[in-house]
């Protein structure tokens, strides 16, 4: 209903959506195949609706079947969210456009966060159409947008998602899923899921479900004035359980500028807290001020940014000119270095929690970024259900969409304002891919997997990635349900892949080569997920905790201290004997051979820090390998798996027959 | 009492004890035991050894390695006679005999009763390898009829003593002419064709630069050879020339990435005309200043206008200074290696990825013009024996699936680099009394890591995998197999060094299953276009970064990965040190296995050696493939 099928025989149609409307279209667009001064390309209709922007290819064969193919963005397909820049030239000049414009360029050099770039040229198009489409795409894609204009919200109604969405991730929106999850690290014994905040009675920030300490009454959280609890993590928040007790927490830090009663209220609360952990036997609690030991979000933001122009290459003489220096280009972005130091605090935490059986409580003004990434990046490291796919999806879940991370700002899907903008999301799948690559066999997914989740951010008929917390989406899900009467929405997930692969496309997703963990019995899953036994062969020290466990008590008394008196970076630093205990507990595991199943710590010396090449050189002609790379790679280690399956069942037949 | 089992041949020379290890220096190696870890390496691998702050042996190693042992002797006196007895040990030999991999021959004959048959095993790589240059002349299809013809000019080496006895060259061009070329060019290495591309008669030639010198001397004879290499092209066009299905790339229609452009690309720029010569590539890899500045010497390269049909190139690859100062570089900051702060730029600064950028991108120019142009290639540098075979033995590699085969590999090598005198005594440095270190570089190692990145790149379409390429880096440098050791063909023939030394081909032979690319997509028949640029080019860590290195996919996980259903065996497995198991002192297996310097770094137990396979034979190979099995039935 919203196009008419022209009489011309050649006319291309984009391919819409349900709920996808075409708001404008030119033609006789030029699209660059390479903008190499070949001015090779192709001819072609240049549409823009409230999904993408597309290129449709009046050449365009439907034979040129891609091998690997999202079946929701298409080759030259751009969603809005998805749109990083967009240059016009002027008589050879580059110009970056925003707002409204005087004069239309000729060309279009349109920048996409996921490093592809487009270059078409106007210069055949009838004026008005480029008018049209150029501040179509303009204003659709670089300006500040409601949440409800979200294509997210127009495809749900359009298309009523009656998949059930489950599939094996765990979705943490349920206290059932919590109290699982404690069950299965057997964090149960010290922590306990809550309900108070059900219906954010609480906090927005907070889910409506989480785990604290089991002496944390659900009293004493109601009755806590309603301006600590609004805003933040007030209380700490379990993240994950290690085989031996000791437990990850997240807490936010303490404001700077707090009136006296607030701090005197927190006080009393958290020292109740801390006297009754501190019965014996004491628990050793060690915090991370995350704010103070890892790199600001503003210098993740300013490195990522320098970064990724390293790989939005204009031209071939670019390339080249480049690649001399490509190496301390690289050094200067400080990304790789970044991504170095944030892996080295996750070996940290991952020495504190499995060698000093301590608790670590992270902190950070928020706790849902940096928290969020070293958090994620611990349970990867020590527990090795979140290195299968459902596993780590799970954790996706626990420790950023309901763990409230900020989608929506720190990717500035809305345009709101840039400074919120930090690809912390992106800093986590970048920490990822470096151990994917250390340690193929560990893991159950591909890089590959890992570089269309990132794709995935910027795709907004998922739901996962397009909200800044559970309370948000709740609110805005509920809140247009009355009006259109057809219930909530029901959003899709991003988990359930089949939406944009088709199943063949999704066997580069699984690692065909992951170590899988003989299961004895396939009935019992739960019992098959006891890694803990194993580890124990690390050198712990235990020589070591006694003679602190004195400690404690006096450490509370500090922290509170500090805690409300000013900051908390200085005293927390572990800074006075962490670094040898964490070069000699990693040097001793890096001394062994590694258990896939077992605790995987990352090599972080500088060669070992490599740039993501699939996702950050993909689109570059010039690096593309005809015949080779890891995607024909995969394709044969497939080919390999099917002719070891066909063979073994063969020698099943046989044997069941000889039998 | 001696820490290790003795190679057949080998004698401890001198055994110690330090406070927390034995030490032993034995004809071959040396041998560091500690109690959980073992230093390990052929005494020719050890380019110096020196003491650093009183008590620590400082040792540099010819593939990149830096090793630093603290010795905690009783005294100083102590450690200064350990380093003294390493000096000498490590000096370079008075004669060729000295070197260990006669020894051991002689022994490995020695113990075995049917001597005849096991000096076969032993030292004969394979017929591929000893008849290769007939069976290359039928492979590649050269019309020996009326077009190409072997001559024999240099039988005896009489002509051309860094040259093989045999020379392909176009029918027309006699002796004499040959003899009058060789006076114009440098050591006589005249231009002579090793490589012809089936498809459309394309050859690669090389030589060794013009001797133009300040004077500009021109020789007939010399521009009529040239000329004639492109004419006999023509005329012995390729099997399928009508061209009308693009073969490049295309070959093989299952490659995923193999995009269609690039056959587009092929089939229009491809001009299949018998006729007519195409024009004839020359290739200089040196920069045309270089090449400029070589007249001084008496040398130069080609002017354009005395060579008709011919157009001149200049790559702009680095001498073996450079190289060689770079390859310092590189293992300076390996060794700096965990002080990760400025990795990137030191590396940067060492400019090895960039030399072999260029590199590869020598072979890609050469590559491309014999398959997509059909045009013949001549390739020379100064001498012809260092960039010359790097880059043809790199352009044969991606045009022809053979070489990419363990046994094309084998006949590559031993006809590109040893055949035509790369001089693999005086750039290893255990070339007899030569104490120059000006001579030294590591030319064919830097060359087995462009085959290396080749690898990484196209990981389907070689047989052998990383870990035959790490052993071949090996034993180019510890002299226990005599395929490596002298300059050129002519001097190992002097010696006798084939019937008085094993074969490096024994140990890498085709049927050594841990040495099979377990991805190996036979029967391709693409061409490999590789990228070339800086980014996609990585350090090797499995010979300069050994004890960072990951495992590689395939090789090494089928050892430390335990098999499935055996819970057991994986806890005890976290208890066993890196020590591969081939590594226990009781296991027949280890005593031939010698080549791993390093015990943490020799991240590939997958030696085999020929010794145990003679008495083990099938069991050794059993084992083997049930790795392999494994590994595959674990997804």
């Amino acid at each position: 209903e919203i196009h008419i099928k022209e009489p011309i025989e050649k006319e291309v149609n984009p391919h819409l959506l349900p709920g996808e409307l075409l708001l404008c279209e030119a033609s006789t667009v030029y699209k660059y195949i390479q903008e190499d001064g070949s001015n090779r390309g192709s001819y072609g209709k240049l549409v823009c609706t409230n999904f993408k922007i597309a290129f449709l290819d009046d050449s365009a064969s439907d034979d040129n079947e891609l091998q690997f193919k999202n079946k929701i963005v298409g080759e030259n397909d751009i969603t809005l969210q998805c749109v990083d820049q967009i240059y016009g030239v002027y008589d050879e000049k580059k110009k970056l456009l925003t707002g409204q414009l005087r004069k239309y360029p000729e060309k279009l050099i349109i920048y996409c966060k996921d490093l592809r770039v487009f270059n078409f040229c106007l210069r055949y198009t009838k004026e008005e159409e480029v008018k049209r489409i150029v501040s179509g795409i303009l204003h659709h894609s670089q300006t500040p947008k409601l949440l409800k204009r979200l294509f997210l919200f127009s495809y749900a109604s359009a298309a009523p998602n009656n998949t059930d969405g489950r599939n094996q991730t765990v979705m943490f929106d349920t206290l059932e899923d919590w109290r699982d999850e404690l069950e299965r690290t057997k964090g149960n014994v010290k922590y306990k899921a809550v309900t108070t905040n059900e219906g954010y009675k609480v906090s927005e920030k907070l889910p409506s479900y989480f785990v604290v300490p089991i002496c944390v009454s659900e009293e004493s959280i109601l009755n806590l004035p309603i301006y600590i609890t609004w805003s933040m993590f007030f209380v700490q928040i379990w993240c994950w359980s290690c085989h031996n007790g000791a437990a990850l927490l997240k807490m936010s830090a303490f404001p700077k500028e707090q009136d006296d009663i607030a701090s005197q209220t927190q006080k009393a609360f958290l020292d109740g807290i801390y006297k009754t952990i501190s019965k014996p036997p004491y628990e050793l609690l060690k915090m991370d001020d995350l704010s103070s030991s890892l790199p600001s979000l503003q210098d993740i933001q300013t490195a990522y940014t320098r970064f990724k122009q390293l790989f939005l290459i204009d031209n071939s003489t670019d390339f080249w000119a480049t690649d001399v220096k490509w190496f301390s280009l690289l050094e200067s972005t400080n990304w790789l270095e970044i991504i170095r130091r944030v892996l080295k605090k996750a070996i940290e935490v991952a020495e504190c929690l499995e060698r000093q059986q301590t608790n670590v409580l992270l902190i950070e003004e928020s706790a849902t970024d940096l928290c969020c990434v070293i958090s994620s990046l611990v349970q990867v490291m020590m527990d090795s259900y979140s290195r299968t796919k459902s596993g780590f999806q799970s954790l996706i879940q626990k420790e950023w969409v309901i763990g409230g991370h900020g989608f929506l700002d720190r990717c500035n899907h809305l345009h709101k304002s840039d400074k919120e903008e930090a690809p912390v999301f992106l800093l986590l799948l970048n920490c990822v891919w470096q151990l994917v690559q250390q340690y193929p066999p560990a893991f159950e997914f591909t890089e590959t997997y890992l570089t269309v989740l990132s794709d995935s951010l910027y795709v907004p008929i998922f739901s996962t990635f397009f909200f800044n917390s559970q309370h948000q989406k709740d609110t805005s899900t509920s809140g247009e349900s009355l009006k259109t009467q057809s219930g909530p929405f029901r959003f899709l997930t991003v988990w359930d892949w089949s939406v944009q692969f088709d199943p063949k496309a999704q066997a580069f997703l699984n690692n065909p080569f992951y170590a899988e963990k003989p299961k004895p019995d396939k009935s019992q899953r739960k019992t098959a997920r006891f890694k803990h036994q194993r580890q124990l062969s690390l050198p712990l020290t235990q020589a070591k905790s006694p003679m602190k466990r004195g400690f404690f008590r006096e450490e509370t008394d500090h922290l509170i201290k500090n805690i409300l008196g000013k900051r908390i970076g200085k005293f927390i630093n572990s800074s006075d004997e962490l670094p040898n205990s964490f070069r000699e507990f990693y040097d001793s595991w890096h001394s062994k051979p590694v258990d896939y199943h077992g605790l995987l710590l990352p090599r972080i010396d500088g060669p070992e820090i490599k740039v993501w090449a699939q996702r950050y050189l993909r689109w570059i002609p010039e690096a593309q390998l005809h015949g080779g790379g890891t995607i024909a790679t995969a394709a044969k280690i497939l080919d390999l798996m099917e002719e070891v399956q066909s063979l073994q069942e063969k020698m099943d037949e046989e044997c069941s027959q000889a039998v | 009492q001696v820490p290790f089992t003795v190679l057949q041949g080998e004698g401890v020379e001198y055994l110690g004890h330090a406070n927390d290890a034995v030490i032993a220096i034995s004809n071959y190696r040396l041998h560091i035991k500690f109690k959980d870890s073992v230093i390990n390496v052929p005494l020719r691998m050890m380019e110096s050894v020196e003491c650093r702050d009183m008590f620590q042996l400082h040792i540099v190693c010819k593939d990149s390695k830096v090793i630093r042992y603290l010795c905690h002797f009783s005294t100083f006196k102590q450690c200064q006679e350990w380093l003294k007895r390493l000096t000498r040990a490590i000096a370079r030999p008075a004669k060729p005999e000295d070197l260990f991999a006669f020894a051991y021959h002689a022994w490995c004959l020695g113990v075995c009763v049917d001597e005849e048959d096991q000096h076969a095993h032993l030292c004969r790589p394979g017929d591929h390898v000893k008849y290769r240059f007939e069976m290359e002349l039928v492979r590649m299809g050269f019309d020996l009829q009326n077009v190409w013809r072997v001559s024999d000019i240099n039988n005896n080496y009489k002509l051309c003593s860094s040259y093989p006895q045999k020379l392909l060259v176009p029918v027309w061009i006699t002796d004499k002419e040959l003899e009058n070329v060789a006076s114009f060019r440098s050591w006589k290495r005249i231009p002579v064709v090793v490589y012809r591309h089936v498809r459309n008669g394309a050859v690669i030639a090389r030589c060794s630069q013009p001797e133009i010198s300040w004077w500009g001397w021109r020789n007939a004879d010399d521009e009529y050879l040239v000329t004639s290499i492109a004419k006999a092209c023509a005329l012995n066009p390729g099997v399928k020339v009508s061209g009308s299905v693009p073969h490049t790339g295309s070959g093989d229609s299952r490659e995923p990435c193999d995009a269609d452009f690039d056959s587009s690309l092929t089939a229009c720029s491809r001009v299949e005309n018998s006729g007519t010569p195409q024009k004839l590539l020359i290739l200089d890899a040196r920069s045309y200043t270089a090449a400029v500045a070589n007249r001084a010497k008496g040398g130069g390269c080609e002017c354009e206008e005395y060579y008709p049909n011919c157009e001149v190139v200049f790559m702009g690859m680095a001498n073996i200074h450079s190289i060689r100062n770079s390859f310092q570089y590189l293992r300076a900051v390996c060794s700096q290696v965990p002080d990760p702060s400025n990795w990137l730029s030191a590396l940067e600064s060492t400019k090895w990825l960039q030399h072999l950028s260029v590199m590869l991108k020598a072979a890609v120019l050469v590559s491309s013009a014999v398959d997509r142009e059909g045009r013949p290639v001549l390739v020379h540098c100064s001498d012809g024996w260092d960039r010359t075979p790097q880059i043809v033995a790199l352009a044969k590699i991606l045009l022809d699936p053979y070489y990419r085969t363990m046994e094309g590999f084998q006949v590559l090598v031993e006809s590109d680099w040893l055949d035509f005198g790369h001089k693999f005594g005086d750039r290893c440095g255990h070339q007899e009394k030569v104490e120059d270190q000006n001579e030294q570089c590591p030319v064919f190692l830097q060359w087995l890591d462009a085959v290396h990145q080749l690898l990484k790149q196209f990981p389907c379409l070689f047989e052998f995998n990383e870990a035959f390429l790490v052993k071949l880096v090996q034993h180019t440098y510890s002299c226990l197999y005599g395929t490596f050791l002298g300059n050129s063909p002519c001097e190992r023939e002097m010696h006798n060094i084939y019937k008085r030394t094993c074969s490096v081909w024994s140990l890498l032979r085709a049927g050594n299953k841990n040495f099979h690319n377990l991805l190996y997509m036979p029967g391709s028949e693409q061409v490999l276009h590789p990228v070339c640029h800086v980014r996609a080019l990585h350090v090797w860590t499995a010979v300069y970064l050994p004890a960072s290195s990951p495992h590689p996919l395939g090789q090494d996980d089928m050892d430390i990965y335990p098999p499935p259903g055996s819970q057991s065996q994986e806890f005890s497995g976290r208890c066993l040190d890196r020590l591969p198991k081939t590594r226990s002192m009781d296991d027949l297996l280890s005593a031939c296995d010698s080549s791993s310097p390093l015990t943490r770094t020799s991240s590939d137990p997958n030696l085999n050696n020929h010794c145990q396979e003679v008495r083990v034979g099938l069991e050794a190979r059993h084992t083997t493939t049930e790795g392999a099995e494994l590994y595959l039935g674990e997804g």
